[in-house]
Order: C-alpha cells, then sequence, then structure tokens
C-alpha cells in the first residue's frame, strides 16, 4: 500500500485543533492530514474526541484554537457550507436526510438546480440523481419514493450521492456502516475503494476494527481528545491497536486485564 | 414512478378518496345540503356562499405554510383587527388613498409576521407561546387606537372591493382565483416550500444543508402575516368599516379548514388546493345552516361539532392510509427477499 511520500502536500491538513465545551476541553492539540486518494481512520472510545474532530471539518462545530489547510492553504470553515465550499461533504451517521422529501429533493437539498431562481428543476434533479445513484447503488430505482420509505443502505447511497454529484475531494464517513447489513456493506466497500482510485480523501469513524483494517491505509487512535497514536495499517496489527484505544498509550499490552479484553474482542 | 404498484382499488381508496378528502367532503356536504334545500344549488347562493370564504381563504393559504413548516401562529385573532383598524383609520382620518391603504395592510401584516419569528428566533421560544402573547399586544394596541369604537365612513370605491360585483361573482372571489394559482405554484414547485416541509420532519438535515431555519422562519410568518393583512382589507371593505371583533372566530376556522384540507397539523406536508377545499367545507357548513334555518345560537355549537367530526375522520383516514402504505412496503419487501 502506498508509503507517505513527504514531498506530498495533505488535501486536508488539520493543525493544532483545540475545543473546549464549558469545562469539557473535548479535543486537545490534534493535528491530522490527510491525502487525496487514502483511508484514514479515527479510532478511539466513546467520548475520546473522534466525532468533534470530525464536526469540525464538516463545519458543524467551531473550534477554539488551530487552522484547517485544503491543498496547504488556509481555509475558513464556520458552517457547513463553508466545508462544502471547500470540497469536503459529510455522511453524517443518521445521514441528515430529509426523510418526507424524495431522493431528489435529498440529493440536491440546499443546493437545487433552479430556474428563474425559485422554482426546483424536478426533472433535471432526477435525471441527475438517477445517474449518480447508478454508480453508487445500481440497484437502486425507486427515486421517487419518500427516502423515510428506503432501506438503510438505499438511505446511505442517497447521502454518498450527494458526495459525489458535488465532486467533494474529501468524504467524512461517520460509523458507515453501523446500520448495514452484509451485503449493503460489502457494496460500500466496494465503493469507498473506487473512490479512493478517483483520488477522493477519505477521514472515517468506525467501531469495527476489521473493517477499519479492511479499508483504511492509516490509522490514528484518540484517547481524552488527544492524538495517542499514528499508525500505517498494513504495519499494524489489531493488538496494537486495541491496546491503544484502551490503554491511552503505545503500551505493548502488558496489562494482563487488558490482554484479555483484546483476546475477547478479536 | 412509485415502486411497487397500487392495485387500482387501492389507488382509488388511497390516492383519490384518502388522497382529497376535503373534496369528498365538500362533495358529500353539497349532496345533503342540494337534497335538504332547493335553493341550496342556486347561482346566487353558490356565489354568495364562494364569496362568504374569500376572506378565510386568504387567511388559511398563508396558514397551510406556516403549519406544512411544523410552525404554528395564534396571533391571527390580534391581527387581523389591528390592520383593519390601520387600514381603515388611514383612509377615513388620515386621508390616505384606497390603494396606498390596501397596500399599508398587506404590509402591517407581513411586520406582525416578521415581529413574531424574530422572537421565536431571537429567544428560542415556541411559537405557540409567542404568537399567543403578540396577539393579545396586537389586539390591545387595536383598542387602544379605537378606544372600542368602530371605523367607518370609508371610500365608496375601497368598499367596491369587498362589496362589488360582476354578475353573480364579488370580486373579491374574483381575486380568490389568482391568489389561490400562485399559492398551489409555490407549494408546488419551489425550492422554499420544499425547505418549508422538511424543516417540520428533519430540521437537522435542513441545517446541515446550510438552509438557515431562522430565516425560513421570518418568510413563512411575513407571508401568512401578509396573507392575515390582506383578508383584513377584504374583510373591512366588505363591511364598510373596521371592527374590534373582526377575526375572533377565524383561528379556529382557519386551522379547521387546512387540517381538514389534508396539511397534518405537524406539517411537513402542503396540500394547498386541499385547503381551498377545506374552506368550502367550513363555508358549506355555515351556509347550509342558514339556508335550513337553524337558530344562530346554535350554529357555533354545531360548527364546532362539525369540525370536531372532520379532525376525527381525519385523523383516522390518515392513519388508514398509513396502514395501507406500510402494508404495500412490507410485501414490496418480500418480493425483494424472495
Amino acid at each position: 500500500m502506498s508509503t507517505v511520500d513527504s514531498s506530498r502536500t495533505p488535501l486536508v491538513s488539520m493543525r493544532n485543533i483545540d475545543v473546549a465545551f464549558g469545562g469539557v476541553h473535548a479535543v486537545r492539540d490534534v493535528s491530522i492530514d490527510i491525502y487525496a486518494g487514502e483511508v484514514l481512520a479515527l479510532l478511539g472510545h466513546n467520548g475520546a474526541g473522534k466525532s468533534t474532530v470530525v464536526s469540525i471539518l464538516s463545519g458543524a462545530t467551531q473550534r477554539d484554537k488551530g487552522t484547517i489547510l485544503i491543498d496547504g492553504q488556509e481555509v475558513s470553515i464556520d458552517s457547513p457550507r463553508d466545508a462544502r465550499d471547500a470540497g469536503i461533504e459529510t455522511i453524517y451517521q443518521t445521514l441528515a436526510l430529509a426523510d418526507n422529501l424524495d431522493v431528489p429533493s435529498n440529493v440536491f437539498l440546499g443546493r437545487e438546480l433552479r430556474t428563474l431562481g425559485v422554482f426546483r428543476r424536478k426533472k433535471a434533479m432526477m435525471a441527475k440523481a438517477a445517474e449518480v445513484l447508478q454508480r453508487i447503488n445500481p440497484r437502486f430505482k425507486n427515486l421517487s419514493d419518500q427516502v423515510r420509505n428506503l432501506s438503510g443502505g438505499q438511505r446511505q447511497s442517497v447521502a454518498i450521492a450527494r458526495a459525489v454529484y458535488f465532486n467533494a475531494r474529501t468524504i467524512i464517513f461517520d460509523e458507515p456502516t453501523a446500520a448495514l447489513g452484509p451485503a449493503e456493506t460489502a457494496l460500500f466497500e466496494d465503493l469507498v475503494l473506487r473512490l479512493k482510485e478517483e483520488g477522493v480523501a477519505i477521514l472515517m469513524i468506525s467501531h469495527d476494527i476489521h473493517e477499519v483494517f479492511e479499508l483504511a491505509d492509516k490509522l490514528v487512535v484518540m484517547t481524552d481528545g488527544k492524538v495517542v497514536g499514528r499508525l500505517n495499517t498494513h504495519e499494524a496489527t489489531k493488538e496494537q491497536v486495541l491496546s491503544m484505544i484502551i490503554l491511552g498509550g503505545a503500551d505493548d499490552g502488558d496489562d494482563p486485564a487488558a490482554k484479555s479484553l483484546i483476546d475477547t474482542i478479536l | 414512478m412509485s415502486s411497487p404498484s397500487l392495485s387500482r382499488s387501492e389507488f382509488f381508496v388511497q390516492r383519490v378518496l384518502l388522497g382529497n378528502k376535503a373534496a369528498l367532503f365538500a362533495v358529500l356536504f353539497a349532496i345533503v345540503l342540494a337534497v335538504m334545500s332547493p335553493y341550496f344549488l342556486t347561482v346566487t347562493n353558490l356565489g354568495s356562499l364562494l364569496d362568504q370564504i374569500v376572506v378565510l381563504s386568504i387567511v388559511a393559504f398563508g396558514f397551510t405554510f406556516l403549519l406544512g413548516a411544523g410552525e404554528i401562529d395564534l396571533s391571527i385573532t390580534g391581527v387581523v383587527p389591528l390592520v383593519g383598524v390601520i387600514v381603515a383609520k388611514s383612509m377615513a382620518d388620515w386621508g390616505v388613498p384606497p390603494w396606498a391603504a390596501i397596500i399599508l395592510g398587506v404590509v402591517t401584516g407581513a411586520v406582525c409576521g416578521l415581529i413574531n419569528a424574530t422572537i421565536v428566533n431571537l429567544f428560542e421560544l415556541p411559537a405557540f407561546i409567542v404568537t399567543f402573547a403578540a396577539g393579545a399586544v396586537f389586539l390591545g394596541i387595536t383598542y387602544v387606537i379605537t378606544e372600542l369604537v368602530p371605523i367607518s365612513n370609508l371610500p365608496a370605491e375601497f368598499v367596491a372591493l369587498g362589496q362589488g360585483r360582476v354578475g353573480p361573482v364579488s370580486i373579491a372571489t374574483l381575486i380568490l382565483v389568482p391568489v389561490l394559482a400562485l399559492f398551489v405554484l409555490i407549494a408546488r414547485s419551489t425550492v422554499f416550500a420544499q425547505h418549508l416541509i422538511a424543516m417540520a420532519i428533519s430540521p437537522q438535515a435542513v441545517r446541515v444543508a446550510g438552509v438557515s431555519i431562522p430565516w425560513m422562519r421570518v418568510k413563512i410568518f411575513m407571508i401568512a402575516g401578509a396573507c392575515y393583512g390582506a383578508a383584513s382589507v377584504l374583510l373591512t371593505a366588505r363591511s364598510a368599516s373596521a371592527q374590534i371583533s373582526a377575526g375572533s372566530t377565524l383561528l379556529l376556522l382557519v386551522v379547521a379548514a387546512v387540517v381538514i384540507g389534508g396539511t397534518p397539523l405537524l406539517g411537513g406536508k402542503i396540500a394547498m388546493v386541499g385547503t381551498f377545499f377545506g374552506c368550502l367545507v367550513i363555508g358549506m357548513i355555515n351556509n347550509g345552516m342558514n339556508l335550513i334555518g337553524v337558530n344562530a345560537n346554535f350554529q357555533i355549537i354545531v360548527q364546532g361539532l362539525l369540525i370536531l367530526l372532520a379532525l376525527f375522520v381525519d385523523v383516522n383516514s390518515t392513519k388508514l392510509a398509513e396502514r395501507m402504505a406500510k402494508r404495500r412496503l412490507m410485501r414490496a419487501r418480500e418480493v425483494v427477499t424472495a
């Protein structure tokens, strides 16, 4: 797999990010680089700060300190719209779909194709949505249904179609397969590989260590708001990563309690 | 395009009957009334029936957007008399020409909406409470301005707007047609209407899509307010005076008309044509009771009971439609897995 070429500029670079909510220091001095065509997985306990880091990059949470660079240029990301303008699309765990709208209306939500500034170009949006979804999930046909009537995998396809249609350069996946069945998960993994080939940078949060090893090129482990480990997936073992998550550092798993826990998980 | 296709009988029940409940009610009422009174189907009576629902309809069109967005506005009872008084006073006491007074009325209504939406947005209070209180304030201002005396002596050309006729059809009814067409167009074809129904069900999705919900709320409340203003102008012209009691029964009737029309109380859907039929049903209830000669004191009771009945049927038929949809979906899943 790819080794880091230090001469390359990362597509997205988060530098020294710091956030506190009231008295809780949720993220402390976190720096993450994501390169085009690479999948980076963010791991850690619940409450380790992964979701906060991701939500800063998607513009949903304001950071207190730190900078974000795209192609080495500093950008200001203060709202979801700013993030999209910077080519960053987020697939939320909840998928953020408008349940009572049909598929094209969801794909284009907030960025509708219009005539005269106010009217929806229904047919055009239907055609474009069908085209994009054909690439993501070829079995997807019922585009005029309200998305509340779709299966988990189809709903995810709709959320991903947004990112693909608007030519995202960076895609954030928050727990992408948590709600999917085996067939849908396979479809998703296949899609991630295709996006990688197209040079999309992918940032992913996942609890599924096996999936992470399957998909990610790099792993960043967080504990208590800090980065406690960075690994290339092909050099790492699952035991090593789990012990980092559990013990919060680069211990070798000497703690017998942790060791038995790890054995149970694997 | 809809995936698992409906059988013909299901299509009929679900899309035609349940999808147009208000139209169905209207037809049923019309049959009953035609049987009970030979006068009901005369041109004169139908003309006056339409004329009587113009004010209600215009308020209801704006209110449909509010309910569709999951919002509510109880300030109608204050905005309608306030606008009427301002419009009447501007012509009678300040010499403002009628056309300018009409614009003033619509703008005043919209400003009331702006005030409501701004308070809801700034203090993050429920619209239910804010508009309830604001309605009392608007009504209080009306009392202060008028000292409880109705304002009359309005210019003849202004009164003609409310009382004039072209054959059996009133000028007000003629105004209703393009207004309905405009609102149906907005409801069916604009991005605004899509965001509006989405924010009732999935506000978080709308927010992360970069659509400002506070700004949507301002637009929705201002459109509704402008509708109350326009309706109040017509009401003032019809009665040739501004009454401080104007609009006191309007709120109940509007909510009933919109819900009977098929826009759910909690939003997520806009049924603009349904709202018109809902208004027609309400109008027919009143018209029918007059024709049959129900004592005016009983009419309000009958009105209340019929609205309850209509809402009951509405809620239960909605549940029926949902059950049918669910069954259809489950069958479709079975087909896929088989």
